[in-house]
């Protein structure tokens, strides 16, 4: 009769492997659609890999099809959030490419246009970061204040996003009677914001604790990927491109470049540095509004039917969230050859895979919204 | 038998008819109308008059929905066992004197073990929710409940100390609880105490801004979005039980509990006689007076959430362990000596 051997004794072995977690596309904590490859251990990130291209639009492809004109409509697209830096990175090219003379009044305008922009997109960054951390109150507050800085768009454009309100040579409407007042009360209002904002979030000692020295950029590493923008400037890196190579009228107005005061390069240097430009970018909507000369800010009409000559045409632009770079080449047609555009939103991204190594997978969110990324313009 | 059975059947009854409902139906109100004012927003208005009855349409609202099938049998065991633990702990906490149905020598200490169970539970339902994000809140909510545990059964041993015992009646007296008569009012480290004891529920229960576990932007939600259709009015009603023993439990510790003020249970015992105690209008008015601390206490916490920026789960650990845990200890040692010494009454 046989005999059954007792099992062996089977010491349990807890396993502590990495673990593979995918994020994305769709996942509230991104800011559009796209993938995070994260390798953990436990909670704390080990490695990440990024993948975009969910919403690729051909958006570049489509400025071939369409008429110069039509051009400044696909040029909103590019960032809805701050669609007049589109709109002003291509006219300029065009203008560039042409030699089509802008008057005084149109770039005054302009410039007034893109300053309200970069407030609208820089609300929208401290309401987007609020929420990733649970500060909800903080983000209805952002919002109700950023709603007014919209209701001004509806006053020049008639519209509140997709404004389609540059053209070739100026604006397609010159500011209504009254605009300029009811921009400096707005701007008076929001100054008395930021002691509520700031007593509220940004020195809580809860949102530092989760901010401070968290996914921090280097200098050297932001020049490596051509990071800029707030994102560079919170790095210590002093590069405006309103500064070094001034467009529209921003050579005729006094403005220094912000920098962080803060620790570097950190989540909450990003969110500062953000703070400041909005106080900054009011400071030059008043000298905008004190020195507006006189005369006619209108551009080329729009069903006006015009040929670009041979060439090629380069603009650069600061937009809210970086150096936003249209370059536009003609074949002497009613309609663009080729037109690309260097979107600010790349740099970070790529970045993105080297910072976030280190942090708590519950700060990821945080990172992302420090950073500003528009999937927008990365899948144009 | 029957008697008892009866007995414990109407205190059930009057429980839940007399104290949870009102107290939910005015929490629902007033958590969203003083939370939409903080936040710029005009918050209910539009179901019943001024919105009162928002709470109850949303309830009507989620139990009409359809809910899928659960991934494991097990999602709705621990849900289960969670409200089974709250209202057991009901039946233990300082409501009204005629109301408590278990006295024992350790009873202030049954409800916390009663929480604890929920946290267990939150655990268990994390791990068998097979999703990623569930299996991490689980472990969260396991993480923060352990960290939170240690300084809230400190400040409960305090209490004890000082009150010369664990029973409800050695810190609670039936008459003349004057503000000034509260426990957490009686010497300066009951008071930190009872802050200790505060923040500590906030922990255990994770309560915002301790909410990692139901974090939206890196867990979606964790595990308050485990639940759809009209399951997920269970997670609501756990999360505001949880919420309410703990208040109340607050309630009976440190703010005097059932106890009236002492003007108005002369006045009482003017108008109702000798026996007043014993009265319904009597212990009405002590349900009554527990709710509405119980109510505050709240509405505070609403408050705390709805400002503070949600706060890491290791940091809340870190701050339970580093900060909470060793601050109730030194109340302990001080409270100890205040009584050795024959400072504190």
């Amino acid at each position: 009769m046989m005999t059954m051997a007792p099992a062996p004794f089977q010491t349990e072995v807890l396993q502590t492997d990495s673990t593979n977690w995918v994020m994305g596309p769709y996942h509230p904590g991104l800011p559009g659609l796209m993938q995070l490859k994260l390798v953990l251990d436990g909670e704390l990130v080990v490695s990440a890999r990024t993948e975009t291209g969910f919403a690729h639009r051909g958006l570049e492809k489509v400025f071939e099809s369409e008429g110069w004109t039509a051009g400044v409509l696909i040029s909103d697209r590019l960032d809805p959030e701050g669609a007049i830096f589109g709109e002003l990175a291509y006219c300029q090219a065009v203008e560039d490419l042409a030699g089509i003379e802008v008057s005084e009044r149109a770039l005054f305008v302009r410039t007034l246009a893109a300053e309200l922009s970069r407030v609208v997109s820089h609300l929208g960054f401290v309401a987007r970061l609020a929420r990733t951390v649970g500060a909800e109150t903080l983000f209805h507050y952002v919002q109700r204040d950023r709603e007014k800085f919209v209701d001004l768009f509806e006053l020049l454009t008639g519209a509140r996003f997709s404004l389609n309100f540059l053209r070739m040579g100026g604006v397609v409407h010159d500011v209504t009677d009254g605009f300029l007042e009811r921009v400096l009360e707005v701007c008076a209002v929001m100054r008395h914001r930021f002691k509520e904002y700031n007593d509220l979030f940004s020195y809580n000692q809860a949102f530092l604790g989760r901010a401070r020295a968290t996914a921090n950029i280097t200098p050297e590493a932001a020049k490596r990927v051509g990071l800029s923008g707030p994102n560079a400037r919170a790095s210590g890196i002093a590069m405006d491109t309103r500064r070094w190579a001034p467009h529209a009228a921003y050579s005729k107005l006094d403005f220094d470049v912000v920098m962080g005061e803060e620790r570097e390069g950190d989540c909450h240097g990003r969110y500062m540095i953000r703070i400041r430009e909005i106080v900054q970018s009011m400071d030059i909507i008043r000298q905008c509004s004190e020195i507006m000369p006189t005369g006619s800010a209108l551009g080329l009409k729009a069903d006006e039917k015009f040929k670009i000559p041979i060439g090629e045409g380069f603009s650069r632009v600061e937009s809210s969230r970086g150096l936003l770079t249209c370059h536009v080449l003609s074949a002497g047609g009613e309609r663009p050859s080729r037109v690309h555009f260097r979107v600010p939103s790349r740099a970070p991204l790529d970045l993105l895979p080297e910072i976030i190594p280190g942090c708590q997978l519950e700060d990821i969110p945080l990172v992302l919204a420090s950073l500003d990324l528009n999937l927008a313009e990365i899948d144009r | 038998m029957i008697e008892t059975l009866s007995k414990v059947f109407s205190s059930l009854l009057i429980l839940q008819l007399g104290f949870v409902l009102p107290v939910g139906f005015l929490h629902s109100y007033f958590e969203r109308k003083i939370g939409a004012d903080l936040q710029a927003r005009v918050g209910p208005n539009r179901v019943g008059p001024l919105g009162l009855f928002q709470g109850i349409a949303d309830q009507l609202k989620l139990l009409q929905k359809v809910s899928p099938e659960l991934k494991t049998p097990q999602l709705a065991l621990w849900p289960a066992l969670q409200l089974a633990a709250l209202h057991a702990a009901m039946v233990t906490v300082p409501i009204a004197p005629h109301l408590l149905m278990t006295i024992t020598g350790l009873s202030i200490l049954l409800p916390l073990w009663c929480i604890l169970m929920v946290s267990v539970c939150s655990l268990l339902l994390g791990v068998n929710s097979r999703e990623f994000t569930g299996w991490l809140a689980g472990l969260r909510s396991a993480f923060q409940a352990i960290s939170g545990f240690l300084p809230a059964m400190i400040s409960l041993i305090s209490v004890g100390l000082s009150a010369g015992g664990f029973q409800w009646s050695n810190l609670l007296s039936p008459h003349d609880s004057s503000m000034g008569t509260w426990l957490m009012f009686r010497e300066p480290f009951l008071f930190v105490s009872f802050l200790i004891f505060l923040a500590s529920g906030m922990v255990i229960l994770s309560l915002p801004p301790f909410d990692s576990t139901a974090s939206g932007p890196d867990l979606r939600g964790g595990l308050g979005t485990l639940f759809s259709g009209r399951r997920s009015s269970l997670s609501v009603i756990i999360k505001f039980y949880g919420v309410l023993v703990w208040c109340v439990l607050t309630v009976g510790l440190f703010m005097g509990g059932w106890a009236l003020p002492g003007f108005l249970s002369s006045v009482l015992v003017a108008v109702l006689g000798e026996g007043a105690a014993n009265t319904f209008a009597y212990q009405a008015i002590q349900v009554f007076l527990v709710g509405l601390k119980t109510l505050s206490l709240m509405m505070v916490l609403g408050v705390v959430g709805r400002v503070m920026p949600r706060i890491r789960f290791d940091q809340v650990a870190d701050f339970s362990w580093r900060a909470l845990g060793p601050i109730s200890l030194v109340c302990l040692m001080g409270s100890a000596l205040l009584k050795a010494g024959g400072i504190s009454p």
